[in-house]
């Protein structure tokens, strides 16, 4: 028996398209990336794995906040397949 | 024998594409008789920034985002300043000129302390929260976007 096994969902993951904007969107030459997260994760972790696979973004991706669908979200996530995830550069509205 | 007339606070937020019309920059929606105070703010678009002259800006927006993030703001002034709050909140997003009007924030509440509490921290919590993005472009022919202001 594998190791976490025993714990249903673990290990889980899910595709999730992540959304890009404005200056980071710009820098990365994208609107947004396909990957595969873990279903239970936290807001950092999505934010470090994003910023590792676009080296290019790095520091903007240290002062940008995660959003899910259409919220801003810290610590543990549950992710599935029709979760809207955003990547939100700091704001200058107003 | 008075009537007692019970009326729902307006409360109203909306994204539109361009500089803002004038139709929307005065409280005419909020003048009613249980609103004996409103307060307004209007934000414009000005023709410099960090000692640099401006000729245009661009707002890029996460619309369904922005959309949710106005009704939450507006939820969150009601809950501390007024449950009886109206407000109204337009933004404006794509192309601007100095002198545009950008976002306009109206208010009405019972008295005015309320409506000048609530109206500021619309004003402040909307420039933390709403996922909008300004692009400056400078009278030298340069770009370039803001991050954070």
């Amino acid at each position: 028996v594998e190791a976490g096994s025993a714990e249903p969902g673990l290990g889980k993951t899910v595709t999730v398209t992540v959304l890009y904007f404005a200056g980071l969107s710009e820098r990365l030459g994208l609107s947004h990336d396909t990957i595969e997260l873990p279903c239970a994760t936290t807001a950092e972790e999505v934010l470090t794995t994003l910023s590792r696979l676009r080296p290019a973004a790095r520091e903007l991706f240290t002062r940008s906040r995660l959003a899910v669908d259409l919220d801003f979200v810290q610590g543990p996530l549950c992710l599935s397949e029709r979760s809207e995830v955003a990547v939100i550069p700091p704001v200058s509205g107003g | 024998m008075m009537d007692t007339i019970i009326s729902a606070p307006l409360r109203h937020s909306a994204i539109h594409d361009g500089p803002l019309p004038g139709a929307v920059l005065a409280p005419t929606a909020l003048l009613r008789a249980d609103h004996g105070a409103v307060a307004s703010f209007l934000g414009v678009v000005r023709d410099h920034a960090r000692g640099r002259a401006v000729s245009s800006l661009h707002y890029e927006c996460y619309r369904p985002m922005a959309e949710a993030v106005l009704q939450r703001l507006i939820s969150e002034a009601a809950e501390r300043c007024d449950v009886k709050l109206s407000v109204s909140i337009v933004h404006g997003i794509g192309a601007m000129l100095p002198g545009d009007v950008s976002v306009a924030i109206h208010v009405g509440s019972a008295h005015r302390a309320a409506a000048f509490e609530a109206c500021r921290l619309l004003i402040e919590r909307l420039k933390q929260d709403i996922p909008i993005w300004k692009r400056e472009r400078y009278t030298d022919g340069s770009e370039a976007w803001l991050q954070g202001s």
